[in-house]
């Protein structure tokens, strides 16, 4: 298969899903999408990521609504506890029984690099033995925002090429917005759902920078309108 | 307009569209309009004070009882309507608590209903509090006659039971599941601790994946004004919509293996067996 925006193989298994800074240590839960399976993200006390499918085991609520309490995550139905590891460390309802040992939460690989969170769909070792998204030179101090694009990431990737951006590694993008040198990491949220996160090299200016969002908000619309003319 | 459901047991139900009073001032030109099983039904009362419904330009086989609207989607009703006697009991009093719309399956609002392991969590300082979180072991019975299923022995601390309660208190509970859109609750009446209120829960299933959930109590209550009692139910109910509109899938799965129970989970349980068992495919992945 050919590849018209040149990413490499293992772009298509590490995803970048959320900026780091996103995630405060033992604080908050944030909702993320990884080629259609919908993810609930949190850092441990130590730091590390979770990525965990946002749903409990036990009656499938989404595990962003719950809370973290102690280093470990408690489902916002029922109050089921789960550690850094996935597993189910508590059932409320019934303190006295022993806790079924198989019982966990799927979780995805994770690796931090570049400022982002990145997510493998891949299952269990596959994707451990890939090797970790490459670090790159691009322009990543100052985090702009994250735009959600009704569009696959073919489109989005097929645009920034045609804007003049050059990608230079897994997801990544480097070019100018309004003026600005800047970075987009691509994650492929669903086949019709892409998000594209911007950065930039410097913190700029009020001014300077309501231009880059405005540049950003146009990009959306011709990606946007490119997919839908096509698909209807 | 059709039902969009295959299901006959659902079919062949009793389902409300809603309490009596939505249909005061509706005549057969302006009748009161609802969504059913995925179909537009329109009822009004005739001349005679007669309620009568269709769906497109066929006709509806209804009844009116316990203030409700109740539509039998196929004509041919499988049994009668489920008893309420304490709807007509002496020294109770009838509160319609009207209905609230929820985005999930039908199955899943009446088993959050049957549930007293979410009480702490998802009714904290109502219905529940850490760490009094344990749900001691009850008893579940199907009663094939009447076709319903029961949990009795139930009990569960509770810090405000209902707008009358100003202590905690240890409630006892019975759970009862008339029909796979409907359920039945009993628990200890705070002003009269000997007697049992009764809440009634009814299900109007829009579509597979979407519901208006209606609520009906039969009290011992002579202290509370009507607005505080179905303010009440209301913040309860409103608790519960965000809980159940984020269940991934929003259909409820039936068979074992999908969601793990646990042992406080044997209501849930023998819902989940005994809609598989009848072959409610309706709101369900079987």
């Amino acid at each position: 298969m050919n590849s018209p925006i040149g990413v490499e193989m293992q772009s298509q298994i590490w995803q970048p899903v959320l900026p780091s800074h996103y995630l405060r240590a033992s604080k908050n839960i944030v909702a993320g999408f990884l080629q259609g399976q919908e993810l609930a993200l949190w850092r441990s006390e130590a730091g590390a990521v979770q990525a965990w499918e946002n749903r409990c085991p036990h009656r499938g609520t989404r595990l962003t609504i719950g809370r973290i309490l102690n280093d470990q995550l408690s489902c916002a139905y029922h109050g089921w506890e789960f550690d850094t590891r996935g597993g189910c460390t508590a059932i409320p309802a019934n303190p006295s029984l022993p806790l079924p040992k198989q019982l966990r939460v799927k979780s995805f690989p994770v690796a931090e690099a570049d400022g982002m969170v990145w997510v493998s769909a891949a299952a269990g070792n596959a994707a451990a033995s890939q090797a970790l998204p490459p670090t790159s030179t691009g322009a990543l101090a100052f985090f702009c925002r994250s735009l959600g694009i009704r569009a696959p990431m073919g489109d989005v990737a097929t645009e920034l090429n045609a804007q003049g951006f050059k990608a230079t590694g897994a997801q990544t993008w480097e070019g100018t917005l309004a003026g600005q040198a800047a970075t987009v990491l691509l994650n492929e949220a669903t086949s019709l759902r892409t998000f594209a996160h911007v950065w930039l090299s410097e913190e700029p200016a009020a001014a300077a920078l309501s231009d880059v969002l405005a540049k950003c908000r146009l990009f959306r619309r011709d990606v946007e309108a490119r997919a839908s003319s096509r698909s209807s | 307009m059709t039902f969009q459901c295959s299901d006959k047991t659902i079919l062949d139900d009793w389902l409300t569209v809603g309490p009596l009073t939505r249909t005061e001032g509706k005549t057969e030109a302006l009748p009161y309009r609802t969504q059913l099983l995925g179909a537009e039904v329109e009822v009004w009362k005739d001349v005679g004070g007669k309620l009568a419904a269709r769906t497109g330009q066929r006709s509806l086989l209804i009844q009116e009882c316990y203030g409700y609207m109740w539509i039998c989607p196929s004509g041919a009703p499988r049994k009668d309507l489920f008893a309420l006697p304490e709807y007509s009991q002496p020294g109770r009093r009838i509160v319609d608590c009207e209905g609230i719309g929820v985005a999930v399956s039908g199955l899943r609002m009446v088993e959050n209903f049957l549930d007293m392991g979410h009480f702490p969590y998802v009714h904290a300082h109502y219905l529940g509090e850490v760490p009094q979180t344990e749900v001691a072991t009850y008893d579940v019975s199907v009663d094939e006659t009447a076709d319903e299923i029961w949990a009795t022995n139930c009990r569960f601390f509770q810090p405000k039971t209902s707008k009358s309660a100003t202590t905690g208190l240890d409630v006892q509970y019975r759970y009862r599941v008339v029909q796979p859109m409907g359920a039945v609750l009993y628990k200890t009446a705070f002003p009269r601790p000997g007697e049992m209120d009764a809440i009634g829960l009814f299900v109007q299933p829009h579509d597979e994946e979407s519901i208006t959930a209606y609520c009906l109590l039969a009290y011992y209550d002579d202290v509370s004004t009507e607005t505080d009692l179905v303010g009440f139910q209301h913040t309860i109910f409103g608790q519960d919509k965000p809980i159940l509109e984020n269940q991934v899938p929003k259909k409820m799965p039936l068979r074992p293996g999908i969601e793990v129970p646990t042992r406080c989970d044997a209501m849930s349980v023998a819902f989940r067996r005994w809609l598989a068992s009848r072959g409610t495919t309706y709101g369900a992945i079987a």
